[in-house]
């Protein structure tokens, strides 16, 4: 097998008494399918939450593709921008008042007055900043900065948008559409327009692929259960992503469909995308999977391939609390 | 005061509160975040616009001002100050936003601050204007350019559309040919820049043709007739598939509206005309709600009729009451002075001061281009460039995200986009629309006292955006419309009392536009036109604005 994509190691999170997630440490191969099962209440969906970005980590690290996701996730450049920006211009504002108003400078000095507290805000919440980020055991929260890396989640419950179109949830997702930034918007239409032209093309053969291309003009919110949970595979692959974290891809989809959902996650396994995949449906997990983990009480049970894993006393006890 | 000039400053309070329900509307509408502060941003817009273009301080006088750029040349001008207000305001509702927009249901309290009088600015001292000097035409040449470039415009999305008249003939003249520009394919030939460039011949030519002569009155008129003809168009196309019923049942509620309202002018005392006018119009709603309830036909159009029956009305009372009078007592003449006083409402007429013309059958007339006028040019092109930035923005990916980000944060979370970089961008963005707004007003109202930024206009601003339909752009022009016809018009009502009873009604006009609100909010919550759903990157076309 190749190298591990996601590493896991003693991943820990409390919700006030509960502990859901208890210590969870297991690898996820590059170029595989994983199921992750567990009986409900097993920690499964507050791990996924943890691996996306969703929630901080009490204790452990987990590491995607070699580097800390604590790291990958600190603040973005943008960010930085905005609140340096904004404390820059508040403390210059200030510092320009204090210069003409008490110390009764005129102009020019005021202008210093005004550098100065400018320079003393922006470089204060910098500081600030770094001195935040080194402090062990800080943790961040930017699940936007994994799903730029390539680590994308879909959610047990779906989450599409209503007031969109199947289409314009599907347009949504590919990163960094010039588009998407107001200059390019207002200044350079012609690149928007070609760019949007290519993305509308490709979210249509997406919805072809999902067999969903008839209700392509339809809101989300009028969609069945089934096609929802569809739409939101459709959405996470339109990110070309390498790591999908799927919660229960094919709850509620009927049979033919999910036997073709299943042939084309197998097929993209084949082309390098990298799967774990959160299901009850176990004829569904026990056919898909390469590697099986079984949770149980917010640890890993036991980990192995589809066969052993079906034979295995201590996930019988677990399912079914017998020996 | 004619009925065009009316209609002149109701369209310039439709422009300000156009611009400023755009503001909240990308804000609230198209993001999800919801600003009770947004009278903030207008009035941080009003100030600095004011403060920039005041003199500097007079220490004879009894005000102190803080910038007085006023005597500056470029810099203490108008078109400087509103870009200052509209820069700061942005930054202003970046900075405010900032510490608040984590939360999920903004509340954004701006304290009111005080400042006392503004007075007139230079450019108000050219008018009225003086046609003997260049400055005159240039002015003039300005005002025809926007109005005709948006008429043509507006006249430019109906020229293929099956119509009696020779549509595409009046447009190939008022363009002046230039649309052999449309069949070439680089893209210079869109509607709008079309209507654009015979704007700008239009203003040219008006500049020669009253340098060389002076025939101020023929070349309003002209103009004036070609918006009428294009409003005309407009509203016969808007409404093409109306039937002859539903055409009736409308005109029927304008002039229902119009009888109602007679017993104000003509009976004497108070009480009994209260009485009578309530008494009609209660039998009006009334004949309403019966045909909506009981006869099918007339409930399926019943928003269309009554849009038929205001425009009837309105009709009826700018072109109709005006010469009534005169009619009744047989003065011919002075009912035609009065009807071309109206119908040329690009020029105004009357005062001591302006261009005399003897005219057959009409008489006397002294027509001047006053400064609303020239506002109306600025704040129409304002109001319609606006219009087509946001629709273009909110059309476009950006918009998409926006959408995406009031329907559910989380998904854009994890599609790898950062919602709080796209509110910020959101806030500064509709906080600028506002300061634009608030920067209008100040040369709109010549006058700013801090009770004119009471959270009342925000409420004004949301009954807008609610009652046009949040989330649609063009709701907030139909909107501003509506609220600002309402205002208008219970003015004009109130001026049939005597004055002890005309504040009383002045001050009743809240209550009954807070019970609007309410109506709206419960029978109509997605508003007139409802949200604007159309899938993004659908092509952005011209706005109508009536010229």
């Amino acid at each position: 097998m190749s190298d591990p994509i996601l590493e896991v190691e003693n991943l820990r999170k409390t919700f006030g008494g509960i502990v859901a997630v208890d210590g969870a440490t297991f690898d996820i191969d590059a170029g595989s399918i994983t199921g992750l099962i567990g009986p409900n209440g097993a920690g499964k969906t507050t791990t996924f939450n943890l691996i996306s970005g969703f929630y901080e980590p009490d204790d452990g690290v987990v590491r995607y593709d070699g580097q800390n996701l604590q790291r990958i996730m600190r603040p973005h450049r943008d960010e930085t921008i905005i609140w340096g920006g904004a404390s820059g211009l508040v403390t210059g504002t200030l510092g320009g008042i204090v210069g003409l108003a008490p110390l009764g400078l005129s102009a020019a000095p005021a202008l210093g007055t005004t550098a100065a507290g400018a320079a003393l805000g922006a470089g204060g919440y910098l500081a600030k900043q770094r001195l935040t980020q080194r402090r062990p055991g800080h943790t961040n929260s930017r699940p936007y900065m994994l799903a730029r890396e390539g680590l994308v989640r879909t959610f047990q419950l779906t989450r599409e948008l209503g007031e969109m179109t199947a289409l314009e949830n599907l347009m949504l997702a590919p990163q960094g559409q010039a588009g998407e930034n107001l200059v390019n918007t207002w200044l350079r239409r012609d690149r928007v327009s070609e760019e949007e032209a290519a993305v509308r093309e490709r979210a249509a053969e997406m919805l072809e692929l999902l067999e969903m291309d008839h209700v392509r003009d339809e809101p989300a919110g009028n969609l069945s259960g089934g096609q929802r949970k569809l739409l939101e595979l459709g959405r996470v692959l339109m990110l070309e992503p390498q790591l999908i974290l799927l919660d229960e891809p094919v709850a509620g989809v009927n049979p033919s469909l999910t036997q073709k959902l299943m042939a084309r996650i197998e097929a993209l396994r084949d082309e390098g995308y990298t799967f774990c995949i959160v299901e009850h449906d176990m004829e569904v997990i026990m056919e898909l999977s390469d590697t099986i983990i079984v949770m149980n009480e917010g640890k890993k049970l036991v980990e192995g391939p589809p066969a052993e894993i079906r034979t295995d006393d201590a996930v019988i006890e677990a399912y079914l609390g017998v020996a | 005061m004619a009925a065009s000039d009316v209609v002149i400053s109701f369209m310039l309070l439709v422009s300000i509160y156009g611009i400023l329900s755009l503001g909240l509307n990308i804000k609230y509408g198209h993001t999800g975040l919801l600003d009770f502060g947004h009278v903030g941003f207008y009035l941080v817009g009003a100030y600095t616009a004011a403060l920039f273009v005041l003199g500097p301080d007079d220490p004879t006088d009894f005000t102190a001002y803080v910038i007085g750029l006023g005597d500056v040349p470029v810099i203490g001008t108008w078109a400087v100050a509103i870009l200052a207000a509209t820069v700061l305001a942005g930054i202003v509702g970046g900075l405010v936003a900032l510490p608040t927009i984590r939360l999920r249901e903004d509340y954004l309290a701006i304290t009111v601050l005080g400042v006392s009088v503004i007075f007139q600015r230079v450019i108000q001292s050219l008018f009225p204007l003086a046609m003997d000097t260049v400055v005159g035409p240039a002015l003039f040449g300005l005002i025809v350019a926007v109005v005709w470039a948006v008429a043509t415009g507006a006249l430019g999305t109906l020229r293929e559309s099956d119509s009696r008249l020779p549509l595409a003939a009046v447009y190939a003249v008022t363009t002046f040919g230039l649309t052999r520009l449309q069949r070439r394919p680089d893209g210079i030939g869109s509607l709008p820049a079309v209507g654009a460039l015979a704007g700008l011949v239009a203003g040219v030519l008006s500049f020669v043709v009253l340098v060389a002569v002076d025939p101020l009155l023929s070349l309003g008129a002209l103009v004036s007739l070609y918006t009428w003809f294009v409003a005309l168009v407009l509203v016969s196309h808007h409404y093409r598939r109306l039937g002859r019923r539903e055409w009736a049942v409308g005109v029927g509620l304008g002039t229902g509206l119009l009888v109602a309202l007679l017993p104000l002018p003509v009976v004497e005392s108070v009480g009994l005309k209260s009485a009578l006018t309530l008494g009609l119009l209660a039998a009006l709603v009334a004949a309403y709600y019966l045909g909506v309830t009981r006869i099918e036909w007339v409930a399926r159009v019943k928003l269309t009729v009554v849009g038929v029956g205001a425009l009837w009305f309105v009709a009826l009372w700018y072109f109709l009451l005006p010469i009534l009078g005169p009619l009744g007592d047989g003065d011919l003449a002075a009912a035609l002075n009065i009807l071309v006083q109206n119908v040329v409402w690009i020029l105004q007429f009357g005062g001591d001061v302006g261009i005399d013309y003897a005219v057959v059958f009409v008489g006397d007339l002294t027509t001047k281009v006053d400064y609303s006028r020239f506002q109306l040019a600025g704040f129409v092109l304002f109001l319609v460039a606006l219009y087509s930035v946001l629709e273009l923005t909110v059309r476009s990916p950006f918009g998409r995200v926006l959408r995406a980000v009031r329907n559910d944060e989380t998904v854009v979370k994890s599609l790898g986009k950062d919602p709080f970089v796209y509110k910020v961008q959101t806030m500064v963005l509709g906080s600028a629309l506002g300061g634009f707004a608030g920067a209008l007003w100040a040369m709109y109202a010549q006058g700013l006292t801090f009770t004119t930024f009471a959270p009342r206009i925000t409420f004004i601003t949301l009954l807008i955006m609610f009652l046009g339909g949040a989330g649609n752009n063009k709701g907030m022009l139909l909107g501003a419309g509506i609220f600002w016809a309402f205002q208008q018009a219970t003015t004009q009502l109130a001026s049939y009392f005597p004055p002890a009873v005309r504040v009383n009604i002045q001050a009743f006009r809240l209550v009954v536009v807070g019970v609007l609100f309410l109506l709206v909010l419960y029978y109509i919550p997605e508003g007139l036109l409802g949200r604007d759903e159309r899938s993004t990157s659908t092509s952005t076309s011209t706005s109508e604005v009536d010229g």
